[in-house]
């Protein structure tokens, strides 16, 4: 162990070291370059990349959510609320398919629509839970989730109902559209990282102060001084407009929404992200969306299928097709079983988030 | 009061944000309008029923098949979650028309991916479809994969014929013209619907009906254009969500509005709570409903409930000498009934007309083999044929024209599906 | 009588609702975690007593068979609910005990899917249907009459919960749990077999939620994998109406939500110019519940919640 450990030390030591000196985040720089790079990889073909959007798309949810149930310790299971928020209203607005008005809105001049009504949302959502706490607040945030979905689906007028809004145009700057996979890759990882930096500055702010002593206990927290009912909208706010932010991109990309796409089976995959990565860790949304998003995927490629077939005579498993069939067919099993053993070996999650620690300019105080 | 001047404030910030939104929606469309010019995709075709079908933007490609290699044939189908009996089927039907067939002494395989009837699952079949390097699609079975896929399958240049997806939006997309790269064995909504309307009011003379419906995109599909065509008074419509199973409520009130008969749009599964509830409290007004309820399992299900419910199938009666070899060679290759399930012999024609286009298409070139994928969709969209549900030929939106009587009735009598003459 | 018949049908449901939601709420009430997983102890229960009754003849049974038949596959809906859920909480549970409080929740959301899963899987994704054995017709007194069927689900609702109240109150390990649930490290002190203690509540609880697997499947007919998830998203939500980790809480809500469903929605639609399908009674369900937590915060029996965030 420590012989593997000692490289990831020293390691570690020199980007500490380069960060003092340049006074850069270069470990998160690097990190940036080395997932911007991952189109030019040789074995990453289209289909990685679609699952990595897809998982893009749910690191970005991941991050919102991480702000309430993370850092504010509010258990909200309806995050797919937001999410639809933003993939609806940009399809209102942009497809031609909308029933009730055609305002052909540009996805970029949407994003700050869909920012604002994303927390507008949030707001309202945390208005109405305030009082509630723990599994009282789960229950009805699941509730929300459901209304929501329910709404998409009967007030056809504008949602055209369970058909859904089709053709939605993708992102167009001055005649540049963006449309191959590689574009909307980078343009998760982009953003994706733009969030997670501002997270992470407020999680170090007097925001992110308030949101940890709530989510340790709120009645100190009040007690204390501290303006819980701000700092719970304003988590919900900020959680919220992320997450309608992934509904937006969703929307961009697929050029499809309708309300089968956003079940209550949505706020438990990034519930189980947020969760299986560390909560309130950034690092843990990361590999949580790429276990949970992506393996399920990866388990049906040809490639796996064809790596099982060959393991295939050894276990007497298969019935009238081969193995690697069977499990492509299983893999929600494994996915299940994924979620316990995960929980069972680490039940703090992947990576434990550490608390922020405020690190003085100079070096004096620290020689120990 | 804290807390009411935080509301307050709140709630200012509230209107504030929707001013923000609203002012910048209003400035993006007056943008777009100011700077007036056609945005670059450039397929708005206004008129989308009549349009002409567009070529796919980058054209399409050529797959060369190496020296004994097999060809490859796409399944997007649904392999998990409880639409499993559904999709499975589908499947096998479409690989037993390739069965021991060759191409110029290739054999085909079939590479199935699980779509899981969503538009996600859609687009990621799609894409490893496309990656493995498949000539042609069998499939999407639901229409939300087939609306989110398409557009994938296009730029690709891949044809796709759907034994299933009924969305009238498959071949009729909203704001461009139809995909020239999709095609659909089975007939849509806008068929079925007013087939059971004319049924209804005709056959059963019913003057006054109530619609229950299965709130997704195929059964408030097929409802509206239900109600669209019914000329009678439909007393009330309910929709019920995946999975339920109390329909007692409303039972009751079919019971208090007395109905010359109930419409039911959805599928076996709640198909089977509901009329059991609606027989045992004593209703006893004809039951009718669709292809999503045509299934073997409604009957051993629902049992002595079932008896007497008139069904709709949005192709003619099942016979002929193709349909005869389709059914012997399902039960000799899988054990069971094919039509057990619905859409297999849909499935088994879909494969079949992908087969019978890649024979006239695939050029020999030394020991490999060459498809031009533009050759084998035009090949496609000019085949006729004649397969397990009859006559197939398609027409410029690449639904199928071919049928004759393409809405056939069935009543349940003594636990079978018997063709209903009126 | 159409308002009674609605009344019927809110109770019938509200039955199932009841019985589901006493399981979540035992198990909260004493380690304060979400069994998420409930609901798939429901749908093994169903399926354990198709079987026993498609073992004992089907749809053949009949006569005093008939009353034999049912109580033995209650039984055995609740032994194989109960074995199952001991399972659980050994696999994926027990370790788990002072962990971070999300962690058990994730960790039976994913019992609930592979156990979904396992059983959608073999069975091929494709129903099953309990023998209709169960005598059709009405009971009752003119317009007020209910289903057999429908009375014989709330009447043993009625009896397996009264049952339960006596359980809790009057037994000694009754009073273990009470105990366990006051005041884990406490009761441990005072002599109390704590792992035991939990062991039986969830025991108590998956055999209230099997044999409601069984009663839903003599009314319903078909059962399936699935089957589970959604009455148990509803009598999770009952139980939190209630006040999760009150027994009197999860059977008030129970009711409350089936109640709603059926007869609130009836009422809402005698507004003038409101109409509501049934394709918003989840919108009027949740709605409601709503309301109820926000007049009171912690459900309806349910005892103000201090420290937990």
């Amino acid at each position: 162990m420590e012989r593997t450990r000692a490289p990831f030390a020293a390691l570690r030591e020199a980007l500490h070291a380069a960060e003092e000196r340049t006074r850069l985040p270069v470990a998160r720089l690097l990190l940036l370059v080395l997932l911007l790079s991952v189109p030019l990889w040789p074995m990453v073909d289209s289909r990685w990349l679609r699952i990595l959007v897809l998982v893009g798309i749910f690191v970005v949810l991941g991050l919102g959510l991480n702000i309430v149930v993370g850092y504010a310790g509010l258990l909200d299971l309806g995050f797919v609320a937001f999410f639809a928020t933003g993939a609806y209203t940009y399809a209102i607005l942009a497809s031609p398919a909308s029933p009730a008005l055609q305002a052909d809105l540009n996805w970029w001049l949407a994003i700050p629509v869909v920012l604002a009504l994303g927390a507008a949302v949030g707001v309202m959502l945390g208005l109405f839970v305030l009082p509630l706490r723990g599994d009282y607040l789960a229950i009805v945030t699941l509730g929300f989730g459901e209304i929501i979905r329910i709404l998409l689906l009967n007030v056809r007028g504008l949602t055209n109902g369970a058909q859904g809004l089709f053709n939605i145009p993708r992102p167009e700057l001055g005649g540049w559209v963006l449309r191959s996979l590689d574009q909307w890759y980078w343009l998760l990882v982009l953003s994706a990282f733009l969030i997670a930096t501002a997270v992470g500055r407020m999680r170090a702010s007097r925001m992110g102060r308030a949101w940890e002593a709530i989510r340790e206990d709120e009645d100190v927290a009040a007690g204390m001084g501290v303006n819980t009912v701000k700092y719970k909208l304003m988590a919900f706010a900020m959680g919220a407009s992320i997450g309608s932010f992934g509904g937006l991109v969703f929307a961009g990309f697929f050029q499809f929404v309708n309300p089968s796409s956003f079940t209550l089976a949505v706020s438990i995959n990034v519930l189980s992200i947020v969760v299986i990565g560390g909560m309130g860790s950034t690092p843990g949304v990361l590999f949580g969306a790429l276990i949970l998003i992506g393996l399920p995927e990866v388990m049906q490629f040809s490639e796996t299928e064809r790596l099982l077939s060959v393991i295939n005579p050894a276990v007497p498993f298969a019935d009238t097709t081969d193995w690697g069939r069977q499990v492509a067919s299983a893999r929600f099993i494994v996915f299940g079983v994924l979620l316990v053993a995960v929980m069972a070996l680490r039940p703090e999650g992947l990576f434990p988030a550490r608390r922020p620690q405020a690190r003085l300019p100079e070096r004096h105080e620290s020689t120990a | 009061m804290r807390l009411s001047t935080r509301w307050v404030r709140v709630s200012w910030l509230l209107v504030l944000m929707l001013a923000m939104a609203l002012t910048v929606v209003a400035c993006g469309s007056s943008d777009d309008e100011a700077t007036g010019t056609p945005v670059a995709t450039g397929t708005a075709v206004a008129g989308g029923a009549t349009a002409t079908v567009a070529p796919p933007e980058s054209g399409y490609p050529v797959i060369t098949v190496g020296a004994g290699e097999p060809i490859k044939i796409g399944i997007s189908t649904i392999l998990t979650g409880d639409l499993q009996a559904l999709g499975i089927p589908i499947a096998q039907a479409a690989e037993l028309a390739g069965k021991d067939v060759t191409i110029e002494g290739h054999a085909i395989t079939f590479e199935r991916k699980d779509d899981q009837c969503s538009s996600e699952g859609g687009t990621s079949a799609a894409q490893q479809l496309i990656d493995a390097g498949v000539v042609g699609v069998v499939g999407p079975v639901c229409s939300s994969s087939v609306i989110a896929s398409q557009p994938l399958y296009e730029e690709a240049g891949i044809t796709t014929i759907s034994p299933s997806s009924t969305a009238v939006a498959s071949t009729a997309p909203a704001g461009r013209a139809p995909y020239a790269t999709f095609f659909r064995v089975t007939y849509n909504d806008a068929i079925q619907g007013p087939a059971l309307a004319k049924f209804a009011s005709e056959t059963l003379t019913a003057a006054k009906v109530y619609v229950v419906f299965f709130n997704d995109a195929y059964g408030q599909g097929l409802k509206d254009e239900f109600e669209k065509a019914y000329t009678g008074e439909v007393l009330g419509s309910e929709g019920f969500e995946k999975g339920a199973t109390d329909f007692s409520s409303i039972v009751t009130n079919i019971e208090q509005a007395k109905p010359d008969a109930v419409f039911f749009s959805g599928f076996f599964g709640e198909a089977v709570p509901f009329i059991t509830q609606l027989r045992e409290s004593g209703q006893t007004m004809p039951f009718l409903s669709a292809d999503g309820v045509r299934d073997e399992q409604f009957i051993t299900l629902a049992g002595a409930a079932a008896e007497g419910a008139y069904l709709s199938l949005p192709s003619p009666t099942l016979s002929g000498d193709v349909y005869t070899t389709f059914k012997t060679g399902y039960l000799a290759a899988y054990g069971k009934e094919a039509d057990t399930s619905p859409f297999t012999a849909e499935s088994y024609d879909a494969a079949s007309v992908l087969i019978a286009a890649l024979k006239q298409v695939a050029e020999v070139d030394g020991a490999t083999l060459k498809i031009d994928l533009g050759k084998l969709r035009d090949a496609i969209a000019a085949s006729d044929l004649t397969g397990a549900i009859g006559r197939i030929a398609f027409d410029e939106k690449g639904d199928n024209a071919g049928g004759e009587t393409p809405v056939s009735f069935f009543i349940v009598k003594d636990g079978q599906f018997v063709p209903f003459e009126g | 009588m159409f308002w009674f018949d609605q009344f019927v049908n809110g109770l019938t449901v509200g039955s199932v609702y009841a019985l589901i939601a006493l399981g979540y709420t035992l198990v909260y009430g004493i380690l304060q975690m979400i069994n998420f997983a409930h609901g798939e102890i429901f749908m093994i229960g169903a399926f354990a007593g198709w079987a026993v009754l498609l073992l004992l003849g089907g749809s053949a049974i009949a006569g005093p068979m008939l009353i034999v038949a049912l109580l033995a596959a209650m039984i055995a809906a609740a032994l194989a609910s109960s074995f199952s859920a001991v399972v659980i909480e050994r696999v994926a549970y027990r370790r788990l005990r002072n962990a971070p409080r999300l962690a058990p929740l994730i960790s039976a959301i994913g019992v609930s899917i592979a156990l979904q899963n396992v059983a959608l899987k073999l069975t091929g994704g494709r129903d099953r249907v309990y023998p209709r054995v169960f005598p059709t017709g009405e009971v009752g007194l003119g317009d007020f009459s209910v289903g057999y069927i429908q009375a014989f689900l709330i009447g043993s609702s009625v009896v397996m919960m009264v049952g339960l109240i006596v359980f809790i109150q009057r037994t000694r390990t009754g009073r273990a749990m009470r105990a366990v649930s006051e005041d884990r490290a406490t009761a441990s002190l005072m002599g109390v077999d704590v792992d035991r203690t939990i062991v039986t509540t969830f025991i108590v609880g998956a055999a209230l939620a099997g044999v409601a697997g069984v009663l839903q499947g003599l009314w319903i007919p078909n059962i399936r994998g699935t089957m589970g998830f959604l009455p148990g998203i509803k009598a999770f939500t009952a139980a939190v109406v209630g006040g999760i980790g009150s027994v009197p809480g999860a059977m008030a809500g129970g009711y409350f939500l089936g109640l709603s469903e059926t007869v609130g929605r009836e009422l809402l639609n005698e507004l003038p110019g409101v109409s509501l399908p049934n394709e918003w009674r989840d919108v009027i369900a949740f709605s409601l519940l709503v309301i109820v937590l926000i007049v009171r915060p912690t459900g309806i029996f349910g005892e103000r919640v201090s420290k937990r965030a």
